[in-house]
Order: structure tokens, then sequence, then C-alpha cells
């Protein structure tokens, strides 16, 4: 059975590599398709150990999956530059926010590293790797806040890299946080990790079927930032005196 | 990963997927006018209308309780009414502020903190006084906002009684300590 869910891993990597360089997507998401590019060499180079060099295939696995987990930074990236190509201001805020969380998923790992003898390194590998996905999550999670409180449009192929990334990040957390609270990595997990990685798959194969870029709304900012900032903070002001001035009487 | 905080990422992924799917994103950034930046406060004489002693002793000398609650109701559902208006007020005020700015490149997170903060601000107090309409009705919610303002004056003066009486001419001792 799991050897059932990586061939359809594979095809279904296979079919997003072909049907970008078909449509021609590979020049509009080029981070987006060297993360499946990426992850298809490394799912065909395990394939090779797994049948032909059994003794490497653990440390294959543990590389690749490691590589794997840095690779899926494209996505973030490809939302994020896609996202906020035509807004500098939201682009410089969300920068903002990332490098902060980065930077503290980074200082935990070091200190970690530091404070470990060298032969626990596995375990900790294991964690970075983890704290890896939590960080894409948590930076999913802010491309999304920012995204719905500016009110950005978003084409069709860039919701479904959504959907399908965020998903499949969610799962894998909370896969990890199962396994890390008694489980083992046993052979079921790893058939639900491929299944939740093929679902992932499909979901993409079916938003990234074609090209539909993001929307590009007018820009018509007439007034300076600050008068219009200043505007607002003294109208909520207004308001709020308003409200209990109101029910004084 | 905690339990609680893969909980608490769960509820705000949740959040935002709901918040994804109820929006209605607009492609034309708003051509903000003047009359649009100005507030429309929602009209003050017809909530003091709707507090108005005047009915409520008119209809307690019908003596029937029926009528009474039917205006308590309708109070209610006025008051509540009143405020939503207020609430809608500030939510158009910030979706016109964050259309006009998202295309600024001099966005600064700092302000735009400040205008949320200002804004959550705003909510909470909304959110209190819907909360107390609610639960006891307009009347009473007003006769407590006042008794309240009142207890804020007696606590603000006597504050400001206890900084005079303890100016530093109060204590020569410590302005003289602090000198040396």
């Amino acid at each position: 059975m799991v050897t059932a869910t990586w061939w359809l891993v594979d095809a279904l990597l296979a079919l997003l590599l072909f049907r970008a360089c078909q449509q021609k997507l590979l020049t509009h998401y080029i981070y987006f398709y060297a993360y499946v590019a990426g992850v298809f060499a490394s799912e065909m180079i395990r394939q090779y150990l797994y049948h032909w060099r059994q003794a490497l295939y653990t440390y294959g696995w543990w590389i690749s999956e490691f590589a794997t987990a840095i690779l899926g930074v494209c996505i973030t990236w490809e939302i994020f530059s896609q996202m906020f190509r035509p807004y500098r201001g939201v682009q410089r805020m969300a920068r903002f926010v990332l490098a902060a969380l980065f930077s503290v998923v980074v200082f935990k790992a070091v200190v970690d590293l530091t404070s470990m003898p060298f032969s626990t390194l596995v375990p900790t590998t294991l964690e970075l790797e983890r704290n890896l996905r939590v960080l894409q999550a948590l930076s999913v999670l802010v491309l999304l806040a920012l995204m719905i409180y500016y009110d950005l449009p978003a084409g069709r192929n860039l919701r479904w890299m959504f959907l399908g990334y965020g998903s499949y990040l969610g799962c894998q957390v909370i896969l990890w946080s199962v396994l890390s609270g008694g489980g083992d990595s046993s052979r079921g997990s790893s058939l639900l990790s491929n299944f939740v990685y093929a679902a992932t798959l499909i979901v993409w194969a079916v938003g990234m079927w074609s090209v539909a870029p993001n929307p590009v709304s007018d820009c018509a900012l007439e007034e300076d930032y600050e008068r219009i900032s200043g505007q607002t903070i003294r109208a909520f002001g207004r308001l709020r005196e308003h409200l209990i001035q109101s029910w004084r009487g | 990963m905690t339990p609680i905080v893969l909980f608490g990422l769960a509820i705000v992924a949740v959040f935002l997927i709901w918040a994804a799917g109820h929006r209605d994103s607009e492609l034309t950034s708003p051509g903000r006018t003047s009359s649009d930046a100005l507030v429309r406060l929602p009209s003050r004489a017809l909530f003091a209308r709707c507090l108005s002693t005047e009915d409520m002793a008119f209809i307690a000398g019908l003596r029937s309780p029926a009528v009474l609650q039917l205006l308590l109701r309708e109070r209610r559902r006025l008051a509540l009414e009143w405020l939503r208006l207020t609430r809608r007020e500030a939510r158009r005020l910030l979706r016109l502020h964050l259309r006009s700015v998202r295309h600024s490149a001099d966005l600064r997170p700092a302000t735009e903190a400040r205008l949320l903060l200002h804004f959550g601000m705003f909510v909470v107090v909304y959110e209190i006084l819907v909360a107390m309409v609610r639960l006891y009705g307009p009347v009473r919610t007003q006769s407590f906002v006042r008794s309240v303002q009142r207890l804020a004056d007696v606590l603000s003066s006597a504050s400001g009684q206890i900084a005079k009486a303890a100016s530093p001419v109060s204590f020569p001792n410590v302005e003289s300590a602090r000198v040396r």
C-alpha cells in the first residue's frame, strides 16, 4: 500500500511538471515549480535507493526529507512575491513579520544545538525540520491574514496554491505533534503522510491546470499616507467618543 | 509543539479561512473623497428619544404590563440597532482606510498597529455596551454608564487633589536628597 502511494505521488508530481511545461506555467511560478522539481528529484533518488541501494536508503531518506522541508520555503516565497508585487508597503510589512518569525526559529535551533551533545544531532535535525514546517505554517497564516486584512485580490492559481500548501502544512504539523507525543514513525504514519501529500498534489494539479494570474487592482492613492492614517485615527476617536457620550445623555 | 499552541493555531487558521470565504474583494481602490473620510455619526437625538423617560411614564400610566413589555423590548431592539450603526460606520472607515493605503509604498507597521489598536478599543467599548443592553436593557445601561462616569469623575478629582497635596513642596527632604 505504501509503495502504491509512493507511485501515486510520483505520478502526480510528474503530471504537475508536465502541465507546467505544456501551459508555460514555469515562467509564471518559477519558485513553486523549483520546489515541485526538487521534490520530484528527491522522490526519484529515494526510489532508486530503495530498490537498488538498500543500505543507503535511511541516510538518503533523511537528507531528502530535510532538503524538501527547506525547499518548501520556495512555495511561501512564491505566494509572497506573487501576492504582494503591486503592494510595496504591504510587502514590506510582510517581510518584517516573516523576518521576525524566521529569526525566532533559527535562534531556538541554535540554542538547542549548542546545549546538546553531538550524539543527539539527529533528534535536533528532526526538531529543526519540524520547526521549519511550523515556521512555514505560521508564514502562510501571516500572508493569509495580510491578504484578508488589506483585501488583496488573488487569482485561481494562487488561491489553490495557498489551499494545498496550507492544508498540507496543517496536517504535517498535527502528524509531527502526534508522533512526538508517543507514537513512532511507523508504517501507518508514513502511509497517512503519503495520502496527505497526494491530496495536496491533487489540489495543486486542479489549481495549476492552466495560467490564471492575479487580478491587478488599480492604484488610486491620491493623498499622503500619513494624512489618511491621521484622519482615520481621529475618526475612530470621534466615533468612540460619540458612542460613550450618547449613553451619558 | 504543545497541544494548546496547536489548538490556538487551528482556531486562527479556521477563522482566517472563514474570513477569506466571506470577503468581497474589490479590485478598484475607492476614489477617496473628502466626504467619504468624514465620520457619519448616527443621530444622537434619535438615540436620546429611544431612552426618553416621557414615553416610559406615559406607558406606566396605562397600567398595562403587556404594553410596557412591548415598549421595553422595542427600545432594546432600537438601542442595539443604533449600536450596530456605529459599528458599521467604524468598519466602513477601516475598510476605506485599508483600500486607500494598500498601494502606498510608505506603509508603516507602527501606524497600522496604532490604527488597529484604536479600532480594537472601539470594538471593546461596543461589545461591552451590546452585552449590557442585551442583559439589562438600554435604560439601566444608561444609568450604569452615568454612575461609572460619576465614579470616574470622583476618582479623577481625588487623584488630582492627591497629586496637588503630594507636590515636591510637601516633601522638602526628598527634594533636597534628590538635589544632593
